[in-house]
């Protein structure tokens, strides 16, 4: 089967805007957009430029905004897209650099924000591991899996009018450590995303939710972040909040 | 020039757990790492069974399920860990490696967890374990079927925290060494075209593995080996590369690694007639080693008795073991197969081929990392660590966590050594004038060589070529007549011509200079596979059944490119321990 | 040009960090949602459902009624929907202007005028409100 790839081509050293060309590449089943991506750039034009490294969607290198909704592009099969055209654009809402690649800077400058380090008082226990019981590493394991691919933030309307919001990937990187019962930061990192930029501009659309390839609750977790902060700031701090993590297929 | 103190080349759970040893023990040190990715893209992430450490979390009860082990653990120990490992490495570990690799494992596991990683846990709040193929106790500790994601994002967080400085997207091009001493690299700023020296004291090799020289393979698109790459240019040896493990449960089209657990769980492998495929090659049939499980797959796809509509696979039954234990314990599986092959393996025949899993060849290094030159002479200011270096641990196969593990403990080892070693270290030396220049020229070329060849052309052909002479089953003629044919890619490679020529994130470019370098090198994985006469542990020789005695295989670069392959004795195993 | 390198540590010190606000608006954004479904509600009863029975067009003595009945208690829940619709509208208004720009000095000068707009209306509407209950009959 045949598909056509639709691809801008920009560079941000000489373009104003992109053009787009399109590609026509033979897939099979089994024929990732990745793959398709791939054969362009060593079979037809290898001046594409697009990220890519583990193929397996746990390194995150991959996100982009393909026929319409933003995913990794490596465990998207063409045939699930159910076109015959696809149309592959950068993820958006980032600044690009080129064709498909876009800077990472911003995104990382905001997850560094968060303390993404476990901050805690807790002394280090002789021997052995610190516990933790099984529900509450079940409160992080959602928030955990994240892989800071950028699909979410880049599907945030917020994300796109407004640059300074930390966004969702950041948020909920701030949430895994607030939830974690080992750290003991909660109060500063709550301090952090209690700002103008950060939960208060969120206003639950839900993209990123929607949108994460990893089944993240992002926004779920924003919510989350907001009543802890809503309780903290009454008093009532030690009220446990709780996302409904859903069972994932 | 850019100036550090010490430089890591790659951001994997290695180099991570490295740089931040240095900057614990010595926290004035300026530590840098450079990347080609970014730290949080490192291929660790895609590790998933675990961490191998004798914790005595649970243990098997009598039916063997697995049970917390209420405080009592002396079941396990590192002496058994040891001991399972170096069965498994077959005679070519060394068991001074194996030892303080498991003797420091349960520390090296209790500090990432200090550290705040997120490992599932057991119904006693400690660090879940898991048993592992070839551990004779539970001993894999793990964070769901995401352990290497969950060890690099909090590492991540630790070189945040100590404000380790990351280059990212930078592509190293080659080692600068002068008086005896490695005085840094030469590397390519992907996103801007520059290409910049980097100056430091030490200098830390930590590129991870090189599987993507092989058509099918778990690893990434960016483990094409750079660090093997920079020592072999260098005129350094590496050793044992032709040591490969092929894994028998690789997803069909992907070749992504399915655990090897679920064999003993009862998963049965099924041929084209839907006949177990183990009944002819092995009485144990799918317990059997690995190796021979990957040989008889091959076996029955050559005698035609693959499945599917080319006869190139065969099938992985799951569908009478309980759903919910499959989505309990192998999430990856129904996650692969439905998004790679749009099937459900809870209904329906998984196609599975074997797949390169895990490379165990690389730098020659000694126990502090430090990098050994053809006569076992370590060379100053040059350090490797994880799983593109050699020091001994790995032997001729690899248990399952034990890959993680040596990343961290010798990463850990390796930056203590460093720390000291900077306390007594001299200013910078002196930077050789032409390493810049050279690199330079060498992309400059590249960017403008002509040609009638495309780069992508030149790298399906040595995939292939290294996938039918390096495969689970080695055999001495299509070795000697492929080490033929990659000399010929290599000739090749001087015809390709880029449709790049620009500056700003020139992917071309870089593939195309990592594909000069799996040029230079697989012909050292050939060179080696033909002169390790022996079947041992992952390598098969059709014509060799038997091992021969225990050696290394030390492979040089010679002036004329071509490789040429010495011997060196393996460390005696002690008697106790066979 | 070389690009210039930084930690991540040292990128996110110029990450914008903004005042440490917005808890309380939007604590008041959900308490005004609910007070406006109340008050509204006590509101359409009075000035509808429970004149359901009165024939003709909707007049000013039907709206004025409950004023001549309940006096001070209907004009306070007269005035708390005003308060509940004026802030939660624009609130929703600022987050939209925050949303969009990231211009502090505007950010500021736009959350005063709303302010104004807003202490305006509620002063006019409580004066409005307070006319009708005193001269109830």
């Amino acid at each position: 089967m045949n598909v056509r790839i639709r691809v801008p081509r920009f560079n941000a050293e000489t373009d104003a805007t992109p053009k787009f060309q399109e590609y026509t590449v033979t897939v099979t089943p089994q024929t990732t957009v990745l793959d398709a991506l791939n054969s362009i750039r060593s079979e037809q034009d290898g001046t594409l430029a697009f990220r890519r490294s583990c193929r397996s969607g746990m390194c995150g290198s991959c996100g982009m905004l393909i026929n319409g909704r933003n995913r990794l592009a490596c465990n998207t099969r063409v045939v699930d897209l159910n076109n015959h055209e696809v149309s592959v654009n950068p993820l958006p809402g980032f600044p690009v650099i080129r064709d498909l690649v876009v800077d990472w800077d911003p995104f990382f400058a905001k997850d560094a924000v968060m303390l993404p380090y476990l901050v805690t008082d807790q002394p280090v226990p002789a021997e052995g591991e610190r516990l933790q019981s099984r529900y509450d590493y079940e409160r992080i394991d959602n928030a955990a899996r994240c892989i800071q691919c950028g699909c979410c933030s880049s599907a945030c309307p917020v994300q796109w009018s407004n640059g300074d919001y930390y966004g969702p990937a950041a948020l909920t990187r701030a949430y895994r450590f607030v939830e974690d019962s080992r750290d003991t930061a909660v109060r500063a990192r709550l301090d952090i995303v209690g700002t103008e930029t950060g939960v208060w501009r969120c206003h639950t659309i839900f993209n990123c939710t929607s949108d994460c390839p990893k089944g993240v609750l992002n926004t779920e977790n924003i919510q989350a972040l907001k009543r802890k902060i809503m309780l903290t700031r009454l008093g009532l701090g030690s009220i446990a909040v709780k996302v409904h993590a859903p069972e994932l297929a | 020039m850019i100036q550090h103190d010490v430089l890591i080349v790659g951001s994997g759970i290695a180099g991570m757990r490295c740089a931040l040893e240095i900057k614990r023990q010595q926290p004035t040190a300026d530590v840098a790492l450079v990347t080609k990715l970014y730290p949080t893209r490192a291929p660790s992430v895609i590790e998933r069974e675990g961490i191998a450490a004798a914790l005595g979390n649970v243990r098997f009860d009598e039916t063997g399920a697995l049970v917390p082990s209420r405080g009592d653990r002396t079941f396990d120990s590192p002496a058994q860990h040891a001991a399972d490992t170096l069965k498994y490495a077959e005679g070519l570990a060394d068991p001074a490696a194996v030892q303080l690799l498991c003797e420091q494992a349960p520390k090296a596991v209790y500090e990432l967890e200090h550290m705040g990683t997120p490992f599932s846990r057991t119904a006693e709040g400690r660090i879940a374990q898991r048993a592992g193929w070839g551990h004779t106790q539970p001993r894999v500790a793990y964070a769901a079927d995401r352990t290497g994601h969950a060890i690099t994002h909090t590492l991540y967080g630790e070189l945040i925290r100590f404000g380790i400085k990351v280059y990212p997207e930078w592509y190293v091009l080659s080692l600068a060494h002068s008086a005896n001493r490695a005085q840094g690299v030469v590397a390519l700023d992907i996103r801007s075209g520059e290409t910049v020296a980097f100056q430091a004291k030490a200098t830390v090799l930590a590129t991870g593995s090189y599987g993507r020289i092989f058509g099918r393979t778990n690893d990434t698109q960016s483990s094409t080996g750079d660090g093997l790459a920079l020592a072999y240019r260098a005129g350094l040896p590496l050793q044992d590369v032709e040591l490969v493990q092929f894994h028998p449960l690789g997803l069909y089209s992907t070749g992504f690694v399915i655990s090897e657990r679920i064999l003993l769980d009862g998963a049965h492998l099924l041929n084209g007639k839907r006949e177990r495929v183990l009944k002819r090659y092995a009485k144990e049939l799918e317990l059997a080693p690995l190796a021979v499980i990957s040989a008889a797959i091959e076996h029955a796809i050559a005698a035609g008795d693959g499945a599917g509509e080319h006869k190139d696979h065969v099938w992985l039954d799951v569908r009478h073991l309980p759903a919910n234990h499959l989505r309990e314990h192998y999430p990856h599986l129904l996650e692969y197969a439905a998004d790679y092959l749009g099937i459900n393996p809870l209904e329906q025949l998984v196609p599975v081929l074997p797949t390169a899993a895990a490379t165990l060849g690389g730098i020659p290094t000694n126990l502090d990392g430090a990098v050994l030159d053809a006569q076992q002479q370590p060379v100053a200011g040059l350090y490797a660590v994880g799983a593109c270096a050699s020091n001994g641990v790995n032997g001729a196969n690899l248990l399952p966590g034990n890959a993680l593990l040596s990343a961290v403990v010798f990463g850990r080892r390796t930056g203590a050594a460093i720390a000291a070693q900077l306390k007594a270290a001299p200013a910078h030396g002196d930077f050789p004038a032409d390493a810049l220049q050279q690199a330079l020229a060498e992309v400059e070329a590249l960017l403008h060589q002509q040609g009638d060849m495309r780069a992508g052309a030149v790298r399906e052909r040595l995939l292939a070529t290294m996938s039918a002479a390096c495969g689970p089953l080695r055999q001495s003629e299509l070795l000697t007549q492929h080490l033929g044919s990659l000399h010929e890619l290599r000739a090749e490679f001087n015809r390709i011509a880029l449709d790049d020529k620009g500056h700003v994130y020139n992917a071309e470019l870089v593939e195309a200079l990592e594909l000069s370098r799996m040029l230079d090198w697989g012909e050292a994985i050939i060179a080696g596979a033909l002169a390790r006469e022996e079947s041992r542990g992952v390598h098969s020789r059709s014509e060799y059944a038997a091992p021969s005695t225990a050696q290394h295989t030390l492979t040089t670069r010679q002036t004329d490119g071509t490789p040429q392959v010495s011997h060196v004795a393996a460390p005696d195993m002690p008697a106790v321990q066979a | 040009m070389q690009r210039e390198v930084t930690s991540v540590t040292s990128r996110a010190q110029q990450v914008r960090v903004a005042p440490r606000a917005g808890t309380w608006l939007w604590i008041w954004q959900r308490l005004t949602a609910y007070g406006l479904l109340l008050f509204l509600a006590v509101h359409l009863y009075f000035t509808y459902f429970a004149q359901l029975g009165t024939p003709g067009a909707l007049t000013f003595a039907q709206v004025q009624r409950p004023f001549n009945v309940y006096t001070l208690a209907y004009a306070l829940n007269e005035w708390l929907l005003l308060f509940c619709a004026l802030f939660h509208g624009l609130n929703g208004l600022r987050n939209i202007i925050f949303d969009w720009t990231t211009h502090q000095g505007l950010r500021r000068a736009m959350t005063v005028l709303l302010l104004l707009v807003g202490l305006g209306f509620a002063v006019y509407g409580g004066w409005v409100l307070w006319t009708l209950a005193s001269t109830a009959a």
